[in-house]
């Protein structure tokens, strides 16, 4: 529910004494309260983008704020969600201790906390709140890390390739629920992917990255309506937002060779 | 098919199950029986060396000498467990300045190595010239033989807090003390356990082995005494006794993890697809 606003924001880090510009003065608005997806090839700075809008990297350059606060300030008022891409969920926690940690965490300083237990049946988990990280597949793991992500009820919520490591089926059920769950929130989200029709199908608008160094080089909205069904990915209206991205991502006339490499999961370099 | 078939079938698939308490005790017992059977048999065949005696030889000498063998025990205990509780102090205040200071952790390491690597039979009769026979000695032998393993463990638990879960605690704005109670130390504990329970039976050898150079009273001098004496039941008695002490040891380090750390994570229950 909180406007993120980045102004000539750079960030590079030293690799072998030297510098990789990991990200170049990247400015971008995300509006309070709407769904938006990062994408581009590996290695082009969009995990660098999602920690710096979390506050656990410092910009060298330029300026970042949410709800026209400063990331540290948002940070220490838990307003941030942050789901990783591996679920990084405590395995000596059970599913409702892992989905209740922020609460512990936060203590008295967060006046009105999520219900843990109602988090667990949101994403689906209720049979499942006793159960170890390490009896739940890979998917069900993402899910309690979702729900951990909105225990204090964030204004933002940040997903770094949540569901990267999920086959395409699971892939699909996750989007499904993601974008339940951030209707029924009402948190500005932003999802880091590098898969072009997920990033179609959860964003109102994408913002696309590419490498060396890291920048925006489009922002595509997408005009589809909501509340988006699976029947949506059938229409010509969505191959029209893929087309679109696709082109955004490989230039107009499409490099083949270059397109074949992402699909294969492959950075070109 | 009919049930009784179909039940057979399936028992045969699962492989032969025997019921919980039977499978951790009453095979190892068996074993344990039918070694002592063919023992006896080739001490009586005599076809064991005059220095293997027979399960009943040494179960006699247990009957005769049990009081000494509890008198002795009391002192290489006490030496074992204030080695261990000295090893541990100082394995823990070293991983913590390994892991905390830039660039201590291959001089620590190095001299973890350095230490471990000294025949400690060699080096027992020079410490002793330090700290006494007494009790000093079995703690400082202890120490040193228990300490490698631990400091190893410690180092590897003080690294093991995973990347995004410090980054998670960060999001979440935990104090130091939170980090440290619900993530560090968690994430110590397997690590910590592992080396503990490796040390334990270590720092008892420790012990032993102070006694074996000298000592007054400890399960080590009785076992120097009786192959002196050439006493084999009472020698390999007190051998025994050793073994069980160590057994004993491990299981009950195991067993404070059982109760810190929790049964594990059992089985799956799920997976995707
Ligand atoms: N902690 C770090 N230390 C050094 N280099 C880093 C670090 N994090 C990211 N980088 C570098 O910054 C660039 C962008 O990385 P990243 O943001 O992870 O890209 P993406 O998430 O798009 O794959 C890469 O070249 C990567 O090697
Ligand atoms: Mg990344």
């Amino acid at each position: 529910m909180s406007e993120i606003a980045l102004a000539g924001v750079s960030k590079s880090f030293a690799i072998a004494h030297k510098a990789v510009h990991a990200l170049a003065e990247v400015s971008l608005t995300l509006p309070k309260g709407g769904f938006y997806a990062l994408i581009g090839p590996s290695g082009c700075g969009k995990s660098t983008l999602l920690r710096l809008i979390a506050d656990i990297l410092r910009p060298d350059a330029g300026s970042i704020s949410i709800g026209g606060h400063p990331p540290a300030e948002a940070r220490k008022r838990h307003e941030i969600g942050f789901v990783f891409q591996d679920a990084s969920l405590l395995p000596w926690r059970s599913v409702l201790d892992n989905v209740r940690l922020p609460i512990e965490i936060a203590g008295r300083s967060v006046a009105n906390p999520a219900d843990p237990m109602q988090l667990i049946e949101l994403v689906g988990l209720a049979d499942f709140a006793h159960a170890r990280p390490s009896q739940l597949s890979g998917g069900m793991q993402q899910r309690v890390s979702i729900a951990r992500a909105l225990a204090l009820r964030p204004k933002v919520l940040l997903l770094d390739e949540p569901f990267g490591a999920l086959d395409e089926i699971t892939r699909q059920r996750m989007n499904l629920e993601l974008l339940r769950i951030w209707q029924e929130t009402g948190t500005t989200a932003v999802l880091v992917t590098h898969n072009i029709s997920e990033a179609a199908f959860l964003a109102d608008r994408v913002h696309v990255l590419a490498a060396h160094p890291g920048r925006i080089v489009a922002e595509i909205g997408v005009g589809l309506a909501r509340p988006r069904t699976l029947a949506l990915m059938r229409t010509n209206s969505f191959a029209q937002a893929q087309n679109a991205l696709r082109d955004a991502l490989f230039g107009e006339d499409g490099a083949a060779e270059e397109e074949a490499e992402i699909a294969a999961g492959q950075a070109p370099t | 098919m009919s049930a009784a078939a179909s039940r057979a079938a399936e028992a045969a698939r699962a492989g032969i199950r025997l019921p919980g308490m039977a499978q951790s005790f009453g095979i190892p017992l068996l074993l344990f029986a039918a070694i002592v059977a063919l023992l006896e048999w080739l001490k009586d065949s005599g076809h064991l060396p005059i220095t293997v005696p027979a399960p009943s030889q040494v179960a006699e000498a247990f009957l005769q000498s049990y009081g000494d063998l509890l008198y002795h025990m009391g002192p290489t205990v006490l030496g074992a467990v204030l080695g261990y509780a000295l090893a541990i102090s100082i394995a823990l205040a070293l991983a913590a300045i390994a892991t905390s200071v830039r660039g201590a952790e291959p001089p620590i390491f190095r001299i973890g190595v350095a230490i471990d690597s000294i025949p400690l039979i060699a080096l027992t009769p020079i410490l002793m010239v330090w700290v006494g026979n007494g009790l000093s000695s079995r703690i400082a032998i202890a120490t040193i033989a228990s300490l490698f393993p631990l400091i190893v463990g410690s180092i590897r638990g003080f690294r093991a807090v995973e990347q995004n879960a410090s980054e998670l605690f960060h999001v979440l704005s935990a104090s130091r003390g939170q980090a440290m109670v619900k993530l560090a130390l968690p994430s110590a504990l397997p690590y910590l356990f592992a080396a503990f329970k490796i040390a334990a039976p270590l720092a008892i050898l420790g012990s032993l082995i102070a006694e074996w150079v000298s000592a007054d009273r400890g399960l080590g001098i009785m076992m120097v005494y009786a192959l002196f004496s050439f006493n084999v039941p009472l020698a390999w008695l007190t051998i025994l006794a050793v073994c069980a002490l160590a057994a004993l040891a491990y299981g009950l380090v195991a067993g404070i993890e059982r109760l810190v750390v929790g049964a594990g994570s059992g089985e799956r229950l799920h997976s995707d697809g």
